[in-house]
């Protein structure tokens, strides 16, 4: 009887982990997230753009009524807020894979992927890379996505690097946070 | 057994209330910008911190152009998040808890303490130093464990930190303080406006009806940012909050 007691509650417990997510045997599909990827070619491009459009907002920052509205996974979008009744979209500093900005004078420090860059943002309308280090984040920093609960397509390191997650119809997706 | 909670989104600010008014001179940030909540970056001194999913790393600004890694790389459990300065501490928020360490050697983050979630609440003592963490959860495979809160921490001995209070929140993410008021971006549910005058008996004072999920208040005007949207509102009069812009930056 203690046998059968346990294996019964042994398949139970397998019923209860089929149930999770962890093995499926029929597909299911679910909204979730899936990575835009973005080759490694453009990957360190910094430079000024005029006003982009806004696909998703991230972190904020404020100096000197200048606003810094991140734009995940792109860059940041510049705000004249002198005037916070009438936000004036100055332009746009493109820095792939960038989640995080803290500005110190006029040197922007920002992660690029694995990098720090210091960027020169005294002439915001050309700012410019001064100084790069290297592999201060890792290698494993973009394969998820930030902030974010739910379902997944898992990252392919075959296809790139992530340069932001969209939002799709998953099918079997093996990746959940 | 905290672990399977799969906790996610912890932010947090510490507000510290001296008991005699010392003007904010704590730290001299003069030449650098404000950051919301969910920042995993900062600068204070000439020293710049960094924070991936798993380390903290601190950079030497002695040459701005060139930052120069100091000191050993700081690992921590995976699921660091947010990063917040105050007054030679660094409050780390992760997946499972507030780490604070001690930055007083800036180039030498020192552990003080890791303080863990959905843990019960210690005996009340005199508050001079309060911290302020969002909590955020997903729904386990083990069941839907539903931990959506703020959490309200002694943290006037940065060694002992210990719970006060919690409020059941929706989607609580970032917040921000000033004064005697804290925002915190709440999901569907708005920005909730709290009244932190008295830490041991806060209370929702106000809600802001925008989906947002970080927040600056700077001095009487609030800066929050939704996925698609940036607001901002006038608080000088907290009971009459009244927006000043809502930028649609959709194309």
């Amino acid at each position: 009887m203690k046998k059968l007691y346990l294996l019964t509650s042994s398949f139970l417990l397998t019923l209860l982990l089929f149930s999770c997510g962890d093995e499926v045997t029929q597909d299911f599909t679910v909204e979730g997230l899936r990575p835009v990827y973005i080759t490694a070619e453009i990957a360190d491009s910094v430079m000024s753009l005029p006003p982009q459009p806004i696909d998703q907002l991230g972190k904020i920052y404020y100096k000197d009524n200048l606003l810094y509205v991140g734009e995940r996974g792109q860059g940041v979008h510049i705000l004249d807020n002198t005037n916070p009744e009438d936000p004036v979209r100055m332009g746009f500093i493109q820095i792939p894979g960038n989640k995080d900005i803290v500005i110190k004078g006029n040197l922007m420090y920002a992660d690029n992927y694995t990098d720090l860059l210091t960027i020169d943002i005294s002439d915001m309308n050309d700012v410019k890379e001064i100084n790069r280090v290297e592999n201060v984040y890792p290698p494993n920093s973009h394969a998820y996505p930030d902030f974010y609960t739910g379902y997944f397509e898992c990252y392919d390191p075959a296809q790139g690097l992530v340069m932001r997650w969209e939002t799709a119809t998953l099918t079997n997706p093996a990746c959940k946070r | 057994m905290k672990k399977i909670y799969q906790t996610i989104g912890i932010v947090f600010i510490a507000a510290f209330y001296l008991q005699c008014s010392v003007e904010g001179d704590a730290i001299s940030l003069s030449n650098t910008g404000t950051s919301g909540s969910l920042a995993a970056m900062t600068v204070v001194g000439d020293f710049l911190y960094t924070l991936d999913n798993q380390s903290i790393k601190v950079f030497n600004l002695a040459d701005p152009v060139e930052p120069q890694q100091v000191g050993n790389t700081i690992e921590l459990d995976f699921g660091v998040e947010t990063m917040f300065p105050y007054n030679g501490l660094l409050f780390i928020g992760s997946q499972t808890g507030m780490y604070i360490f001690d930055i007083d050697i800036p180039s030498n983050p020192r552990l003080l303490a890791e303080h863990e979630h959905f843990f019960g609440c210690d005996p009340v003592v005199a508050n001079d130093s309060i911290a302020f963490v969002t909590v955020r959860t997903i729904e386990g495979c083990r069941g839907f464990m539903d931990f959506n809160r703020l959490e309200i921490v002694n943290v006037s001995d940065p060694t002992q930190p210990y719970t006060i209070d919690e409020f059941d929140l929706n989607s609580p993410a970032g917040l921000g303080l000033d004064g005697n008021h804290l925002f915190v971006t709440d999901g569907d549910a708005g920005i909730q406006v709290f009244d932190v005058s008295d830490p041991y008996n806060a209370s929702i004072i106000g809600n802001i009806p925008v989906n947002a999920f970080d927040v600056i208040p700077l001095d009487g005007l609030l800066i929050a940012v939704g996925l698609e949207n940036l607001y901002q509102f006038d608080y000088t009069e907290i009971h009459n909050i009244t927006q000043l812009s809502s930028l649609q930056l959709r194309p």
